[in-house]
């Protein structure tokens, strides 16, 4: 697919906008997207490359669901009636959700504190056992991956590296995220990552 | 008039509810401190993508970790030995309406729970009530903790507390960025709402109630009725919550809310209602026992007018303008002269009416002067 705007690149964003009372969807490439404020470029300032680099989108091309594989939901439902289907809707429409939310939650874009306690061996949950052998119902969303130890530890740190840039605390952040990249966050990846200390715009 | 089934709240409903003894921190603004936690279980889809199946799935885990947590497990708290302590699970699509009707009046169900067929289940601590888990609401559990007065931090260790407990044997919806995972997107992070009711009659009378609602969303809070999302102010009640769940610790939300909200907006009702005593002393006083007149004169009482009147004899009662009516009696009025509450107390059904008539005749009992 082409992008809409040049008409010559391939098109890897793909972005629903609300125009004239109408959900429009959008098929961009990356340079348009960036032109247009649809998804951060990876040579945005240090402002914005720390938020890409918390986001984990810098640079990555990643193209965007306009339908949820778990539960199918299509996101211009979604945004007509306001209520996400399953887990898997928050992995899928990420790119879209993000600056959704962090418009509602006041700048709020990253969890930070109480995270699920449960670690490590599962004691399988329970599961439909045989007496009522249901039909299958509506597709199934794929299993998610369990929540481990390792995870709560880079959600917690995540939220400890955006405290401390928001409070210009750069050294510590810089530890944090050398904490971060010793746990192997996937988020640190890419040229983003060496946005938290540095300084004005390229 | 047919008579009603026993349920297992009919002895509760005498006594009122638990949130309104006026116990607690504040209680003479501060009616109750609520905190909810919303969770998701893994590997099912949210309840508006849910087939009954997975409701019913859903159902069964949660009363399946619950009942495996026995007795003493998810009511939680620390309470005397050999102080009976029990929680109770409802299938809320099997009760009548009248009955689900009557957990919306205590709170413990919202209306939206009340309403369908699909499998949906509320957990209760007994005797106190303080914990209830909703199943199948907007999200698959929303567990929360309700006590008297300003008293969020005790209820956030009696939420926190279920949450763990639940989670020990449950797979909750946990994303690295976003958090715990909610069908809505602004319940999302936290999961966490943490919300106190108001009494606020001083700051309607001195005209103010519009500053301190304003001031309250300007600092990002909600303000809701009694009822919650759109009802109106009904008995000058008023709730105010948090509103953002992403990117904030639930301390950070609790301090603001009780630590540097709160204390002002209560500070301004202890203003408007000294102010009122005295330069408007006259007109307080008549208002008030012209409220308490009618209460202890009517025949016939809606439950708009019951809650608008009790809001101004507890306001009577706490300056010191009411003798022989207890705070307690007036704030459990304002659960008992709701429709099911009512019919429960009677032991019949009846109609609107009759319902007045029976209304009339409670709140009168109760309100006897000495
Ligand atoms: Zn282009
Ligand atoms: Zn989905």
């Amino acid at each position: 697919m082409k992008c809409d705007a040049c008409k010559e690149r391939e098109a890897t964003v793909h972005d629903n906008a609300i125009s004239g009372g109408k959900i429009v969807e959008r098929h961009l490439c990356e340079a348009c997207a960036a032109k247009l404020g649809v998804a951060p470029s990876a040579e945005a300032g240090a402002a914005e490359a720390v938020s890409a680099m918390l986001s984990g989108m810098a640079g990555s091309g990643k193209t965007v669901a306009s339908r949820c594989p778990g539960c199918g939901l299509a996101f211009a439902t979604f945004k007509s009636g306001g209520l996400l289907g399953c887990a898997e809707c928050y992995r899928a429409f990420e790119a879209q959700l993000a600056p959704m939310l962090e418009r509602y939650h006041e700048g709020g874009d990253r969890h930070t504190g109480k995270v699920p306690r449960r670690a490590g061996p599962p004691s399988a949950p329970p599961t439909p056992t045989a007496t009522t052998p249901a039909p299958p119902a509506s597709p199934p969303p794929p299993a998610r991956p369990r929540v481990g130890e390792r995870e709560k530890q880079i959600a917690v740190l995540r939220g400890q590296l955006a405290a401390a840039i928001t409070s210009e605390q750069y050294e510590k952040a810089a530890r944090i995220r050398d904490e971060l990249k010793a746990l192997g966050d996937p988020n640190l990846q890419g040229p983003g990552a060496g946005g938290a200390g540095g300084g004005g715009r390229s | 008039m047919s008579q009603l089934p026993p349920s297992p709240f009919s002895q509760r409903v005498r006594d009122g509810a638990a949130w309104l003894s006026g116990a607690g921190p504040e209680s003479d603004v501060v009616i109750s401190s609520r905190v909810r936690l919303a969770r998701n279980l893994c590997g099912l889809p949210f309840v508006n993508r849910a087939t009954p199946d997975d409701l019913g799935e859903v159902a069964k885990r949660v009363r399946g970790r619950a009942e495996a947590l026995g007795a003493k497990g998810l009511a939680g708290g620390e309470r005397g030995a050999g102080e009976a302590c029990d929680r109770l699970w409802v299938d809320v699509h099997t009760l009548s309406a009248l009955d689900r009707q009557l957990l919306v009046e205590r709170h413990l169900i919202s209306k939206e729970l009340s309403k369908g067929d699909t499998p949906r289940g509320l957990i209760v601590s007994l005797p106190d009530e303080r914990l209830s888990v909703m199943v199948n609401e907007e999200d698959h559990l929303r567990i929360q903790a309700v006590l008297p007065g300003l008293c969020l931090d005790e209820a956030w260790k009696v939420a926190d507390r279920a949450d763990d407990e639940l989670e020990a044997g449950l797979d909750f919806a946990f994303h690295e960025r976003f958090g715990y995972l909610t069908a809505c997107p602004t319940n999302v992070g936290l999961g966490l709402r943490m919300s106190v009711m108001l009494h606020l009659p001083g700051l309607r009378l001195t005209g103010d109630i519009e500053k301190a609602r304003r001031a309250a969303k300007d600092m990002s809070l909600t303000v809701r009725g009694f009822y919650g999302e759109g009802s109106e102010a009904l008995g000058d009640l008023y709730q105010i919550s948090n509103q953002t769940t992403l990117g904030k610790p639930e301390d950070a939300i609790h301090r603001e809310l009780a630590a540097e909200i709160i204390p002002q907006v209560i500070q301004f009702e202890r203003a408007a209602r000294a102010r009122l005593l005295q330069k408007r002393r006259s007109s307080l006083e008549d208002g008030v026992y012209r409220a308490l007149g009618v209460l202890r004169a009517c025949r016939l009482l809606t439950p708009e007018e019951a809650l608008s009147l009790l809001s101004m004899v507890r306001l009577g009662v706490l300056m010191g303008l009411v003798t022989g009516v207890s705070e307690q009696a007036v704030n459990q009025l304002i659960v008992l002269t709701q429709p099911s509450h009512l019919q429960r107390l009677i032991g019949e059904e009846m109609d609107q009416q009759r319902r007045r008539e029976a209304r009339a005749d409670l709140v009168r009992e109760r309100l006897r002067g000495v």
